[in-house]
């Protein structure tokens, strides 16, 4: 690999350091899992550089790749250990760090990776569809269903996210 | 509301995701650095070197010289890797050091043709032909032989071995090669597709159709030499095929030659039916059976006596260790499990409920079984169902679950055959088998007078029973006892069976016409049902599949894509959670002749959600009577409560009065409403 490849590597994550968080905490939920994924995951795409044949190519390669490594972690981890109570200094693991009231926050791992994408990140749909793989018409669906699930749920009704 | 809701939606996803931690900031930067300092050492060398003496200089130019040599060989080499293949020393050596890459596109063009000739080869038994792809001596190692042996009867068997399908008589198949993924290293290339085995059947009223059989991964182990390219390995990733592998192994290792082998597969069916035999599927009765039939039928196999010893004699060892692991005690329960699934298909087969007092006690765990059985006789004889020559049926205790001194609870498998006879128009009469292997649970007293079954449960999903089950449970938990309830459920299949009598004298009543019509009309409320179903966002809808694009249906479709994406951007809320069905009703006939009929419909489709539960519309429908698919050519609506009908013809109107035609006027109308759609989604 030449120098000017790792040079355009290393721009490009740096460029990305935002959205690869973002990105990885919308599907773990939490900063620890994101930052493991987020490390791991830039680790592996410096391995694999030679076998990637564009630099065209390296945003959803490595978007990718983050998303791999985040369900990998999520099935790994125990998401939470229920303690006894009796043990000194015992303190449950929250299943969030978030404010688990969040709308988005409970939304299925499909939606709220849509939904960060767009209303955080700024992705169009035809970037989201390039960036996970999926057709656009189906980016399109998801951001829909959590429009409608969060309208729902701001208006006070009750449903299954 | 949409400007508020995006709002709502930004504010709900910062609010979700954290700004980013310092020690996110740290992590990183630390990855990014160790990272740049690996990149760095991968790009230098040593640095540095130390002088060389004199006498030293021309042996390193020699060296170099060699080095340059050597270099240039190794580039050699890397460019023509077959090159390499068969020097002695080299070989092993330069395999070790070369990368895995993925094969150019004229190697992997080369690869296709390979394969095909030989799976081509393979299937239709020509080893004379296969042989010339494989390297030498290859074709016939062991795993090889059973790859092609497998091959050979899973495609002339139209089917896998644990595969109830059974083909239309007369078919021939084919097969077809799903994208290949090719990896090289060196000389050598590792080539991983899917196998899809087709049946092609002729379909009755002319013409071809095919239908997909079977699908196997296949990973084939390719050398190249400077020849050319050649198989050394094929495996086929299915589990049947693994059976063949294991216990394969004691039949192969009596054959004398696997080149006799290949030799005779034409006639080896008794090898196949053999590896039939121990797919576990069908298990140890049906072999015994199989067996004994490839034992008479080798016997009448027109091949070399000695050949047809060597057979032979495995056949009866075989035979002989199957008998010995049939457990005679199971054998009684057997025999009753036998009988009363032999009895239940009798019945179907004869229209006449069985008699089965002699072997199964009436009580609940038994009743839904006989109504069953008395609904599939009544069918037959009410001449609902078509009847079969014969029944034939094996039985084995597959696993005893409970036993006492009183009864026996186990899980039988049975392998049925039920051969049709049909005469096709103008054609010989026909056999087709419908089979299939099952499992039930069978309760069994052991009385004093001998064996009753007093439970049965099927365990496999079957359709007809499960439905049995969920009426008479339901009846149950409204307070009916099991009899009633059975009998309740037995009055409703009955009432079902003379519906459907009814309107096949009804059908038989109608001439051609009407039928034609009837089925025009009735693609009436399948459109409207597909134009609802896909408005809640599905933009490839199947209305297109049905409708003939002309001038004039062009709009009615744009509308069909606007009523999706109208509800993807979010401008237009679903109004409905699901739609069900839709029904049609003739108006009027308004034209009618040989090719096209145009008729004033009243369209219902059944909807749930938001208070609605039907959308009723009047269309009128223009439909060409193409058999067997009819196309609709025509669409209007008169009740004019179609989404965005009305307002694409107001706009496409205006730019046909420019001089447009109406593809472009229908496409510029569909741009411009569109256009107002996305601005009003993005609060425009």
């Amino acid at each position: 690999m030449d120098q000017r490849t790792y040079d355009r590597f290393f721009s490009s994550i740096t460029d990305l350091r935002g959205d690869l968080f973002a990105y990885a905490f919308s599907i773990t939920k939490t900063r620890e899992d994101a930052e493991d994924a987020v490390h791991n995951a830039i680790v592996k795409a410096f391995d694999g550089l030679s076998g990637l044949r564009s630099p065209n190519k390296l945003k959803p390669w490595l978007f990718r790749i983050l998303k791999n490594e985040c369900i990998s972690i999520l099935r790994q981890k125990k998401r939470f250990v229920p303690l006894p109570e009796d043990i000194p200094g015992a303190e449950a693991r929250s299943e969030s760090d978030l404010d688990l009231e969040n709308c988005v926050a409970d939304l299925g791992t499909e939606l709220r990776e849509a939904v960060v994408l767009y209303y955080k990140l700024g992705y169009s749909t035809a970037e989201i569809a390039k960036l996970t793989d999926t057709p656009r018409s189906t980016v399109m669906s998801r951001l829909a269903r959590a429009r409608e699930l969060i309208r729902k749920q701001l208006e006070g009704e009750n449903y299954d996210g | 509301m949409m400007d508020n809701m995006e709002k709502l939606m930004k504010e709900q996803t910062e609010a979700f995701v954290p700004s980013l931690p310092e020690s996110y900031s740290k992590m990183f930067e630390a990855t990014v650095s160790n990272l740049k300092r690996r990149a760095a050492e991968s790009e230098t060398g040593e640095k540095g070197f130390k002088p060389v003496r004199g006498f030293v200089k021309p042996l390193l130019a020699a060296a170099a010289a060699l080095v340059v040599l050597f270099a240039a060989a190794v580039g050699i080499l890397f460019a023509r890797p077959a090159l390499a293949a068969e020097i002695p020393g080299v070989s092993g050596l330069f395999y070790s050091v070369a990368p895995t890459k993925e094969a150019s596109k004229a190697d992997a063009e080369r690869i296709k043709e390979l394969i095909e000739e030989a799976f081509h080869s393979l299937i239709f038994a020509d080893y004379d032909r296969a042989e010339h792809c494989f390297r030498d001596g290859y074709m016939t190692q062991r795993e090889n032989y059973l790859a092609a042996l497998y091959l050979y009867s899973a495609f002339n068997d139209y089917g896998d071995f644990t595969s109830d399908v059974r083909a239309e008589v007369g078919e021939a198949a084919q097969l077809e090669l799903g994208e290949l993924r090719t990896e090289q290293k060196a000389f050598s290339f590792t080539v991983r597709f899917t196998l899809d085995i087709m049946s092609v059947y002729a379909q009755w009223g002319g013409g071809e159709d095919t239908e997909m059989i079977g699908s196997k991964q296949c990973v084939v182990s390719i050398w190249e030499n400077t020849e050319g390219m050649f198989i050394e390995r094929i495996e086929i990733l299915a589990e049947d095929h693994q059976y063949i592998i294991e216990d394969g192994q004691p039949l192969i290792e009596n054959i004398p030659s696997t080149n006799e082998g290949f030799a005779l597969v034409p006639i080896d069916e008794a090898i196949r039916d053999y590896i039939l035999f121990y797919s576990r599927h069908y298990g140890l009765n049906y072999g015994i059976d199989m067996l004994n039939g490839m034992i008479a039928e080798l016997e009448a196999i027109p091949a070399a006596p000695e050949d047809k010893a060597v057979r032979l004699n495995i056949l009866q060892t075989e035979l002989e260790k199957a008998e010995g692991k049939v457990v005679q005690k199971y054998l009684p329960y057997e025999q009753i499990a036998s009988e009363l699934i032999h009895r239940f298909y009798l019945g179907e087969k004869n229209g006449e409920m069985s008699e089965f007092s002699d072997i199964l006690e009436h009580n609940e765990g038994t009743d839904l079984f006989l109504v069953e059985a008395y609904h599939n006789a009544e069918s037959t004889a009410l001449g609902l169902r078509t009847r079969c020559d014969s029944v034939k049926v094996i039985v084995q205790l597959n696993e005893l679950l409970e036993e006492t001194d009183e009864f026996i609870k186990a899980k039988f498998g049975y392998h049925y055959e039920l051969p049709y006879r049909f005469v096709p128009d103008e054609a010989d009469e026909e056999i087709i088998v419908m089979s299939g292997s099952r499992t039930v649970t069978l309760t069994i007293e052991k009385g004093k007078n001998g064996l009753l079954i007093v439970a049965v449960e099927p365990e496999y999903e079957k359709e007809l029973y499960s439905m049995i089950k969920a009426a008479a449970e339901k009846y149950k938990q409204q307070g009916y006892s099991w009899q009633e309830a059975g009998q309740m459920v037995a009055d409703e299949l009955h009432q079902k069976n003379i519906s459907s009598l009814e309107w096949l004298e009804n059908e038989a009543k109608k001439t051609p016409e009407e039928r034609v019509r009837e089925t025009a009309i009735g693609l009436a409320g399948e459109l409207m049902y597909q134009y609802w179903h896909s408005s809640r966002g599905i933009t490839d809808s199947a209305v297109n599949h049905f409708t003939e694009r002309n001038e004039q249906t062009d709009l009615f479709l744009w509308d069909t894509l606007l009523a999706a994406e109208s509800a993807l951007l979010g401008v237009r809320e679903p109004l409905f959670e699901k739609v069900e069905c839709g029904t049609e009703e003739l108006v009027e006939i308004l034209e009618e002749t040989d090719e096209i009929i145009k008729a004033l419909i009243h369209t219902s489709v059944e909807v749930k959600g938001d208070g609605i539960k039907h959308i009723e519309q009047d269309i009128i429908l223009t439909v060409r009577k193409d058999e067997p698919e009819f196309k609709i050519i025509g669409f209007e609506n008169p009740s004019e409560d179609c989404l965005f009908l009305k307002e694409l013809e107001q706009i496409a109107e205006r730019y046909k009065a420019q001089g447009c035609s109406w593809q472009d006027a229908g496409r510029m109308a569909y741009e411009e409403v569109h256009e107002r759609l996305e601005n009003l989604a993005n609060g425009g």
